[in-house]
């Protein structure tokens, strides 16, 4: 609490933390206001009554955009592209090598994949946008046959709408970025986090209204715990001894322990479960656009089979599925973005080693060995968390904003990483501008 | 990065309107000023002084001064300032910088400037690239100063402390920025106040402050010291690394500056030491031994990085091309390359103190800055320095034509073209000045100029001396001067030889000093210079007819600016003059940036080795890798900076302090607050858990006897005292009982020093027992932080920012090291209450 107060103190600080907040304040804002030739009375009301088979397609991107996007405001997608288009090309560092070249030019290579991230971000946009417009011309976004454009619409409209949202992400990510730059924080991650944390009444009043005050005051305990189980987790370091060349000066030895290279329990983060909700909706999203055509849902062997599990997150095939693919994504991800080899290579470049093991292949086994370690009980871990609100729908609590709830445990995953990196970095901001002195 | 630039520039049109009035004005005064009498031109001063004193602003009395200081260089040097160098220096008043070309007279220009600030009596540093140039400057522009009743002084590096202090207590000081940061940091280990040599940081006007600010923003100043012991490791690797081979044992990153030993290179070693793993914990500091001499192999070059001169290893400034004298390079280096060249091996340093130079001009109340070759770093200097670049107008129009550079397949095929094109050059009478990169390939040129019989001067780190005179002859017809990038900065050519430093030189040549004997070095100056400005004139006009002075480049610099200095160097003050860039495929750059394509494409159309092509786009990719260079260059200048803030700051407050405990005769208080917070520490630390049974009290009493004797018992206390009942004393008894009983000890140490040498006595050991602690912590703190920083970019695999970890962890190990200190200070302070107990133990005996 005196952080926060002598956080405010100082000017400078004061300075960026209210320009963040009226950042988020401005995306909230965003994210209320309709998009032109939107039915709003009927998004409103159809909104309530939902129930969560029909929109979970959506439920993750829903959840990351503050319920914006089934609001079909001028937000609606907000952020996701950008999310999209940064994993994309962190993942295209493996694929193509003048993308690798660039990671390891430093920072001029860096400004550069932020520019392409850019580009791509706005690609996505328009993709993502044209899609859900087209499922809202057609009338399938909130369940068969529900009207939410304003019924006189024409092409034109639809080309403005796509348009407006477009507009919007990229807007959303301008924000995310000044936030990054003369805010506190990371501005994306921020961002999301406002999102999910703005839903947490509403959703606990549903949970309430729904399902009783029993099933809330349990689901709150174990909300509490996993709060306090993610903290733990996300602290969690394995620690290796790296050690410098030049440690030595003459005959004596400086530095204790403080360099070291730490691994985290749950090294690849929340990315595994994006990729393994996307793969999950991807399916769903192509029959249903297949088939929008007619309004009856036809009733053959891929509906019955996969369209029908895949769309219930509360079936445990659904919740089977989800939990081996998130395992999936975390080796697939951690391998990718973490390679061994390439932290041993920079080791060795910079005259680094861990005391006892040769640079070069012995030291990228080494690492290699302790990666893999810690990732079958993060991956484990990450699954586990993952899969907690489609256990929740299973047992029959109904937050009653389909599918991903922020009581889920991606959300509080969220929003755990989020604040402790951000507090971390005031803390660090109050330190750098209070040096207090010997004499005093 | 462009378009910021010109943003920035948006608002200049208007400074320059301003100045431009400014200068009409002192103009305007031109006459009243002219008829007055030596003595009342020197009274001025005076009346200044006691105007200022009277309360008047520094711009109330601008017009007035700038008018008296240019009236004196016009009665004592034969100059008058252009309206142009009036501009100059007014910008220079306002904390601008103030781009002027080559040759425009910068510094005459800051004698403005320089004059109206010292009258303030708080002192002016102008702040010069060289020892030559501060020398000459406060020389020559000094007797303008001098002539006015100002006192002027200089700083060069050989001088000794009272001779410094004496000139920075002048009004108008003339040093290199190093010796004035070296100074700074010298004064921050002072033991006493009569060993500093400073006096405050009020106003600086930097010469080539672009330079300074940006290309050496990278390196900081180390004062260091010897650290005991050298390690025969040293040659020992020296002898192994070069039987080693590139690529096979190790491998090498030219561009970002670092080694990797592979493998193979790994068991070679181990074989050759006879050891099994060399990277066991017991070995471990073999290895920096072995990366140091890789890089001493593979990535410092002879004559290019370093020059070796009487057995001893000299560094060569990558920029400036000039030797850093006395300084070495950090971590063991210095000594890897040592032992590569076989010279004797020094001692290993250890850092003392550590400033960059942009945080040491940051010191400045006010800061100003000339420069040539300030356009392209504008939105650098004004987001970090907060200064605005101002372009002032040259006097008369340029004429410089840059030819489009020829580019040839080989380096030998260049170097043949450059030597035709210099002979041609000089038969018609035209003076050339060659550029190159290293001292080495000066050196390669200057033999093959010498096979052809064209006389010629070279000018490199290894002929420094002779500079002077190298460059004012540097513009006699056909004179050949070949040079590094020493030539590229403070060095004006003037077409037909420098009147002044020709005669400058001839009168000492006579013995004639210019401070030891002012009036007649003043006489024989005014009977001789119409003379030699005469001989000077005619010999400038054949020159001229020739087409001025001839810029050839060897090799293009990473860095556009350096080019840019160098082609400045012809074409000054409205004369005639045309440069041009000889390249070749194989330069650096090339091979770095432009990479094998163009190349293959020579190869390919079949261009004979002596053919260059002259082509646009050569000429553009090659801009194009220099802008990305300087780009890289930026972004990393931004890093450091965002890393040296941290240490900045803590600095600022050591410093500070220690200033204050230098400055205030007694310091017990601070002493008292030392003994109370570090018991208390002691006390805190051992009562943190639980109750008092639960405290291993006897392990505290342990500690606290090694920190200071005390003389209750803990036994007692828990037993009950004036602290508590019996059972029950909570740990702030505890801290309360021991802070008092330390507070007493200490009492008893004050009274029997003070019984032997009187109440000073007490507060003298203090500060004797505290100056050095504070030194020696710092110290240490400087390389944990260095060492800190090495490793924290591992902190990115966890998702970390690495500056915000690097911040925290930076702040803990500060706060550390002030427990340590209070802690080393008590300590010590006790120790000496032991020895007097002790001999009290043995008088009684």
């Amino acid at each position: 609490m005196s952080a926060i107060i002598q956080a405010f103190k100082d000017a400078d600080l004061r300075k960026k933390i209210f320009f963040t907040i009226a950042m988020i304040v401005l995306y909230r804002i965003g994210a209320q206001i309709p998009s032109p030739g939107v039915d709003y009375a009927t998004i409103s009301g159809r909104l309530r009554d939902l129930t969560q088979d029909q929109s979970s397609v959506y439920s993750l991107i829903n959840l990351f955009s503050g319920g914006a996007l089934l609001q079909l405001s001028i937000f609606a997608i907000g952020i996701m592209p950008y999310i999209t288009a940064s994993i994309i090309v962190q993942l295209l560092t493996v694929v193509i090598p003048h993308f690798e070249e660039l990671k390891k030019e430093g920072q001029s290579g860096q400004a550069k994949m932020m520019q392409y991230t850019r580009y791509l971000t706005v690609a996505l946009a328009l993709l993502q946008s044209s899609g859900i417009v087209a499922l809202a011309d057609r009338e399938q976004l909130l369940g068969a046959g529900i009207r939410v454009l304003s019924a006189d619409r024409n092409f034109f409209d639809l080309i403005v709408l796509v348009i407006t949202m477009t507009a919007g992400a990229v807007l959303v990510m301008w924000m995310g970025e000044l936030i990054t730059e003369k805010g506190v924080g990371n501005g994306m991650s921020l961002l999301i986090f406002a999102g999910i944390a703005t839903r947490l009444p509403t959703d606990g009043m549903n949970i309430l209204g729904n399902s009783g005050g029993v099933v809330f005051a349990v689901v709150l305990a174990s909300v509490l715990i996993l709060v306090i189980g993610v903290v733990f987790v996300e602290q969690g370091q394995r620690r290796i001894p790296v050690q410098y060349a030049k440690r030595m000066v003459g005959r004596r030895q400086y530095g204790g322990s403080s360099t070291y290279l730490p691994l985290k329990v749950n090294q690849a983060g929340v990315i595994p479960v994006i990729f393994a909700s996307s793969l999950i909706y991807m399916p769903v999203l192509i029959t249903q656009i297949v088939n929008s055509g007619s309004l009856e849902v036809s009733d053959n062997w891929w509906q019955r089979n996969i369209i029908a599990h895949l769309q219930t997150p509360s079936s445990w095939q659904y919740i089977v599925l989800y939990f081996a693919l998130t395992i999936f994504f975390s080796y697939f991800y951690v391998s990718v973005q973490y390679d061994p080899a390439e932290q041993a290579e920079n080791m060795k470049k910079y005259g680094g080693f861990i005391p006892g093991i040769r640079p070069g292949r012995p030291t990228a086994e080494y690492l290699g060995f302790v990666m893999n370690r810690l990732l079958f009980v993060g991956s484990l871990y990450l699954a586990v968390i993952a899969v907690l609100p489609n256990i929740m729908l299973d047992l029959g609590v109904d937050a009653g904003s389909a599918g991903a709830t922020p009581f889920g445990g991606t959300a509080i995953l969220i929003l755990v990483s989020v604040a402790l990196t951000t507090v971390k970095q005031i803390e660090s901001q109050l330190l750098q501008s209070n040096y207090e002195g010997l004499l005093k | 990065m462009f378009g910021l630039s010109k943003v920035l520039r948006v608002g200049e049109g208007r400074a320059v309107k301003r100045l431009h009035k400014i200068a009409d004005q002192v103009i305007a005064l031109e006459d009243k000023f002219a008829n007055l009498t030596d003595e009342e031109l020197k009274a001025k001063t005076a009346e200044f002084k006691e105007r200022i004193a009277g309360g008047e602003g520094l711009d109330e009395i601008f017009l007035e001064a700038f008018a008296t200081a240019r009236e004196a260089a016009w009665r004592v040097l034969g100059q008058k300032h252009y309206h142009v160098q009036i501009m100059g220096g007014a910008a220079l008043h306002f904390g601008n910088v103030a781009e002027m070309r080559t040759g425009e007279g910068k510094t005459l220009t800051c004698v403005l400037p320089a004059y109206l600030n010292a009258l303030e009596g708080k002192g002016v540093h102008v702040v010069t690239v060289n020892d030559y140039l501060a020398k000459r400057d406060a020389e020559m522009m000094g007797r303008v100063h001098r002539y006015l009743g100002l006192e002027v002084g200089v700083i060069l590096s050989d001088m000794r402390p009272d001779e410094r202090r004496e000139a920075y207590a002048a009004d108008i000081t003339y040093g290199t920025n190093n010796e004035l940061g070296f100074d700074y940091l010298r004064d921050n280990m002072a033991r006493s106040l009569s060993d500093l040599v400073q006096r405050g940081h009020n106003y600086a006007i930097v010469d080539e402050v672009d330079s300074i600010l940006i290309d050496e923003a990278r390196t900081p100043l180390i004062i260091s010291g010897p650290v005991d012991g050298t390690s025969q490791f040293y040659n020992v690797f020296a002898q192994i690394v070069p039987r080693m081979t590139k690529d096979v044992h190790y491998e090498v990153d030219e561009r970002k500056k670092t080694v990797g030993v592979k493998e193979e290179g790994v068991e070679y070693v181990e074989d050759q030491l006879g050891i099994d793993n060399l990277y066991a914990p017991e070995h471990s500091q073999l290895v920096s031994y072995l990366n140091n001499a890789i890089k001493a192999q593979e990535l410092f070059t002879r004559d290019k990085d370093y020059i070796v001169r009487n057995g001893e290893v000299m560094i060569v400034d990558g920029f400036t091309g000039r030797v850093l004298a006395g300084r070495r390079y950090n971590e063991g280096m210095h000594q890897a390359i040592e032992a590569k060249e076989r010279v004797e091996i020094k001692n290993e340093n250890q850092t003392l103190a550590t400033v960059t130079l942009q945080n040491y001009f940051r010191l400045y109340t006010k800061l100003a800055g000339m420069t040539g070759t300030a356009e392209t770093e504008a939105a650098e200097l004004n987001q970090i320095y907060k200064l605005d670049v101002i372009a002032i107008p040259t006097n008369r129009p340029n004429q410089r034509e840059d030819l489009t550079d020829l580019v040839y397949k080989t380096q030998e095929a260049k170097f043949a073209a450059v030597v035709d094109d210099i002979a041609e050059r000089t038969e018609k009478g035209q003076p050339v000045l060659v550029g190159t990169v290293s001292v080495e390939r000066s050196e390669y040129l200057s033999q093959l100029l010498t096979k052809r019989g064209i006389k010629h001067n070279v000018l490199n780190a290894k002929h420094h001396e002779q500079e002077a005179q190298i460059v004012a002859q540097a513009g006699l017809p056909g004179a050949v001067t070949v040079a590094t990038n020493m030539a590229g900065r403070g060095t004006d050519i003037v077409l037909g030889g420098n009147p002044e430093i020709l005669l400058d030189i001839k009168l000492r040549e006579r013995g004639l000093d210019p401070f030891e004997d002012e009036e007649s070095y003043q006489e024989a100056w005014d009977a001789e210079l119409p003379a030699m400005k005469q001989r000077c004139e005619e010999r400038g006009d054949k020159v001229r007819e020739a087409g001025g002075l001839y810029v050839l480049g060897t090799e293009r610099h990473e860095s556009r600016r350096i080019d840019n200095q160098l082609r400045g160097r012809s074409a000054r003050q409205g004369d005639p003059g045309s440069t041009r860039f000889y390249l070749s495929m194989r330069d650096d750059l090339m091979v770095r940036f432009v990479g094998p394509t163009m190349e293959n494409m020579m190869n390919r159309l079949n261009v004979p080795d002596d053919v260059p092509i002259e082509s646009k786009t050569v000429t553009n990719s090659i801009k194009g890798a220099q802008a990305q260079v300087e780009n890289q260059n930026f972004e990393m200048r931004k890093n450091v900076l965002k890393y040296d803030e941290v240490m900045n700051e803590q600095r600022k407050v050591i410093y500070s302090e220690r200033r204050e405990i230098l400055e205030s005769a007694d310091i017990s208080r601070y002493i008292q607050n030392m003994i109370e917070e570090t018991v208390s520490a002691y006390v805190d630390g051992a009562t943190a858990n639980g109750y008092v049974e639960d405290w291993d009290l006897d392990k505290l009493w342990n500690a606290l006897e090694a920190l200071y004797d005390p003389s209750i018992n803990w036994t007692d206390l828990v037993e009950g005292s004036e602290y508590g009942k019996p059972g029950e004393l909570s740990a702030e008894d505890l801290r309360t009982a021991l802070v008092n009983d330390a507070h007493a000890e200490y009492a008893k140490l004050e009274e029997a020093v003070s019984a032997i040498g009187g109440e000073a006595q007490i507060r003298n050991i203090e500060r004797m027992v505290l100056m050095p602690v504070i030194d020696t912590k710092w110290r240490e703190h400087l390389y944990e932080m260095d060492y800190l920083k090495e490793g924290i970019g591992l902190r990115a695999m966890a998702q970390r920012d690495p500056l915000v970890e690097y911040q925290k962890e930076g702040g803990d190990m500060f706060n550390g090291m002030k427990d340590g200190i209070k802690e080393e200070t008590v300590r010590q302070l006790f120790l000496l209450r032991k020895q007097f107990i002790k001999q009290d133990a043995e008088v009684a005996d």
